[in-house]
């Protein structure tokens, strides 16, 4: 009886383990980083991840909401890029209304994705694999013929104040610390959680994904969503570049490089399908949250880039093994210690 | 019958199940269940959907391994630890779905996994010799080895794989509802082969269907099962009736297998003439409130085209649809299910459900736009409600709202679905093979839903190839052969079995 209420009582605490698995994985990383480097867990240095972490967490939004279709958009590094050359060029060049600056930086990354989406839905190519791996280049090429490859320095006040500003300009002060593209990043996350949970159209990006035959013949616009999702992408990933550009004040031609692959990693670690139909915001959150610590901790431990790669590359695998486990690898323990149970 | 149906005397049984327990998470899948096939025996498992068909099985072929009891194979007691082992004593499945690979060719579908090698390179010619062999036993003697399996129908993929049995040498063929997906020629053919097979070769067969005249002609014995037990001991099928079977499957006798309903039918719902596309040609019928129109045919009689291309999803070259006497133009199924028309697919699980996700979604897929509160925003407590509430009327069972799609038994699963276009205060339901899948008691309850849906108002286009089910729920039967209407027929009676059939092999009357 004591035996089977114990079993019992593990069995709960797996199972809540493994539905928050990225979470544990992050306060637990957390906390041995604490315990590794006095530096760590000081103010100034979550901050700076904060801060750091807002790039890859707009440009995660946007990623997830594809893979959430069960699709992906492997554009969106270069679609910032293209987005914040074609912002710095107004600005600096043109000498646009800064604000007028940043809404055309958006605009334009909502008219990349489009191109993706109109690629996948009217051009019908199979999978955006293909069509996102294409623009892809496209938009890099793009960004490097009108820029002649050199950074565009000089960006609007308006967009490294987004990137690079405090909540408050006392810097002693709490409210001094916290900066202003995380909490921008925040709000955009709860706006998310509502858009996705609580709109038509939220609901339509999941049904899509779960079953995509089910979904065109209940009468939802298929194509229209998926068409949506690129879009949503693209605009994320204009966010996301107004972040960076506001924070180095500059506009680099080749800032896109296989950022991507971070968003994917975030994404998925987070515990969305990769097949679609499944996953959430906070997940996504937590996701982006745990590689920026593990990035930024692995900096403090004095760990090289190239080993931070092999440990980022290790954690995509052990979530997503997470989630294997929670779809059956307990219940094979469970049944074998049963037998073992019944052979002693 | 016959002398070869006789299977007494002290032979040692081929394989005997003993005291089976099959434990999942949650549920006791099997409890002490006994399954005994004789050598050379058509043995029938019968059970509603979840009884543990598939289950026991998964057992027998080594994919589920049990907490309790044990398995003789020719009296020996072995232990199988995968389907490989089950393959060498010679023990073949084929599934209710296809597990063939379409785009390969059909004779590398038939040596998957047991290719024939000389000096460690697939042996082609010997392939090809010795299935060109096996396929002539099972009437393919002309197909092409070569061929993508996908080019071949269904029933021919089937035979595909009791060729590849054959070839195997199987001393057990264990078939799971091998005829859900065949037209009738199809199925008397299969049937044919069985009981060839079993008497020319000695082949023994475990049989699971859901449909009881077929069963009763094949077999030998028949075991239940009822909630993962046995229901009763093995009995002969020789002198058991119908009846007799559907007690032991669900616990109770089947008053009625088809509901009687008293509606008036009203005035014209819906019409339609003209219908051409690529699979049909030259379609014209119409339903009024309160009627079901059965629609007959042979697969391949381009029915489930014909209703696709009325609800929008395919496009429609020529033709006039009309409501409530007013023309519409269906471009899509947007436009199809705004002004009522409404289909319910063969494929519930392809194209009815969103598996992955839970009642609540699935059942307000639609609808969704109605559940917007004040300020656009969806309101889940709402949706909720609805739901409970049409899952009572519907009665849903278990009634989780939250529980996945998945989870849920056939008979449920299409209780959903109806669910959701329920929600939708749809007029014409066109249900396509609504009782597909679904076990004795499940159908009773459909067809109940149907009744109900009649009484209300609406109209119901029903496609269906159980000629009991045409027979017994039509108000008028529709016969398609070939892309054709062959006719309209009243069921009353008059006109039966015989006419009908006689018509949708292109026959006249």
């Amino acid at each position: 009886m004591d035996n089977k209420n114990n079993n019992n009582i593990t069995g709960k605490a797996a199972e809540l383990i493994s539905k928050s698995g990225p979470l544990v994985a992050l306060i637990l990383l957390c906390i041995f980083l604490a315990f590794k480097n006095e530096n760590f867990f000081t103010s100034t240095n979550l901050l700076n991840v904060a801060r750091q972490a807002a790039l890859n967490g707009f440009l995660s939004l946007g990623m997830m909401v594809c893979i959430l279709t069960a699709g992906i958009d492997l554009s969106i590094g270069y679609t910032m890029t293209l987005s914040t050359i074609i912002m710095a060029k107004c600005a600096v060049e043109a000498g646009v209304n800064p604000v007028l600056c940043l809404l055309i930086g958006i605009l334009t990354g909502g008219l990349l994705g489009l191109v993706n989406g109109l690629l996948l839905t009217k051009c019908k190519l199979p999978h955006p694999f293909i069509s996102t791996l294409g623009t892809q280049n496209i938009y890099k090429g793009i960004g490097l013929v009108i820029t002649g490859a050199t950074p565009i320095a000089g960006m609007p006040a308006v967009v490294k104040w987004a990137g690079s500003a405090f909540l408050s300009s006392n810097q002693d002060s709490f409210l001094g610390k916290i900066p202003l593209s995380f909490v921008i990043m925040l709000i955009v996350y709860a706006l998310f959680s509502v858009f996705l949970n609580y709109t038509t159209l939220g609901r339509h990006i999941y049904a899509v994904g779960g079953n995509i035959n089910t979904a065109g013949l209940s009468g939802i616009n298929v194509d229209f969503v998926r068409t949506s999702v690129y879009v949503i992408s693209g605009v994320m990933a204009a966010l996301g570049g107004i972040m960076l550009t506001g924070r180095t004040d500059s506009a680099y031609p080749l800032s896109g490089n296989l950022l991507e692959n971070d968003a994917i990693a975030a994404v998925i670690i987070g515990g969305t399908s990769f097949f679609g139909g499944k996953g959430n915001v906070l997940g996504t959150f937590t996701g982006v949250l745990l590689i920026a610590v593990l990035r930024n901790g692995l900096n403090l431990l004095n760990v090289s880039s190239d080993m931070q790669t092999i440990f980022l590359g290790g954690i995509i695998i052990v979530a997503v093994f997470i989630d294997v486990v929670r779809g059956g690898g307990f219940k094979r323990v469970k049944r074998m210690k049963k037998e073992e149970k019944a052979a002693a | 019958m016959s002398e070869s149906r006789q299977h007494e005397g002290t032979q040692i049984p081929l394989l005997e199940m003993r005291d089976i327990t099959k434990i999942f998470p949650g549920v006791v899948a099997l409890s002490h269940v006994n399954l005994s096939i004789g050598q050379g025996e058509v043995h029938l498992l019968l059970g509603e959907n979840g009884a543990g068909k598939s289950t026991m099985i998964k057992t027998i072929i080594g994919i589920n391994k049990p907490e309790g009891g044990e398995m003789l194979w020719l009296g020996e007691p072995v232990k199988l630890r995968s389907i490989q082992d089950a393959y060498d004593l010679g023990i073949a499945v084929i599934y209710q779905e296809l597990s063939n690979i379409p785009c390969l060719s059909v004779v590398e579908n038939m040596y998957l996994g047991c290719e024939k090698k000389k000096g460690g390179l697939i042996d082609w010619k010997e392939q090809k010799r010795s299935a060109k062999k096996a396929l002539e036993r099972v009437g393919l003697a002309d197909v092409d080895l070569d061929m993508p399996m996908e080019k071949l129908g269904m029933g021919q993929r089937q035979l595909v794989e009791i060729a590849r049995a054959i070839d195997r040498n199987a001393k057990l063929l264990i078939m799971d509802e091998p005829t859900s997906s065949l037209s009738r020629k199809e199925i008397d053919f299969l049937l044919d082969l069985m009981v060839e097979l079993n008497q020319k070769d000695g082949v023994s067969i475990l049989f699971i269907t859901h449909k009881l005249d077929e069963a009763k002609k094949v077999g030998h014995k028949v075991t239940v099962l009822k909630n993962g037990q046995n229901s009763g001991p093995t009995i002969d099928v020789e002198g058991v009736t119908e009846d007799q079977i559907i007690k032991m499957m669900v616990g109770r006798s089947l008053e009625e297998k088809f509901p009687k309903r008293n509606v008036p039918i009203g005035e014209e719902m819906f019409r339609c003439e003209g219908l051409s596309a690529e699979k049909f040609d030259n379609i014209g019928f119409n339903v009024r409130k309160g009627e079901l129109l059965g629609v007959f045919g042979l697969v391949g009689a381009g029915r489930t085209e014909t209703m696709r291309a009325i609800f929008g999803a395919d496009p429609l070259v020529e033709g006039h649809i009309y409501i409530e006497g007013q023309e519409l133009h269906i471009k899509s199924s947007q436009d199809a299910i705004r002004k009522g028309i409404v289909l319910i697919t063969e494929n519930r699980k392809e194209e009815g459900l969103i598996l992955i996700h839970d009642v609540i979604e699935n059942g307000t897929i639609v609808t969704l736009p109605q559940f917007k509160n004040k300020i656009g925003l969806i309101d889940n407590k709402n949706r909720r409600q609805m739901i409970e509430k049409y899952g009572a009327d519907l009665n849903l069972r278990p009634m989780q709202p939250d529980k996945l799609a998945v989870n849920f038994s056939g008979g449920n699963q299409q209780k959903i679905v109806i669910m959701k276009w329920l929600l939708s205060h749809a007029k014409v339901f066109i249900f396509d093979e609504p009782t597909k899948g679904v076990d004795v008691g499940a159908k009773v309850e459909i067809y109940n839903i149907m009744n109900a849906l009649l009484e209300d108002g609406a109209s119901i286009i029903m496609v269906s190839s159980e000629m009991e089910e045409i027979l017994g729920m039509s108000d008028r039967v529709m016969v398609m052969y070939e892309g054709r209407q062959t006719g309209i027929v009243d069921n009353d009676g008059i006109i039966g079995q015989e006419e009908i059939l006689t018509l949708a092999t292109g026959g006249k009357l």
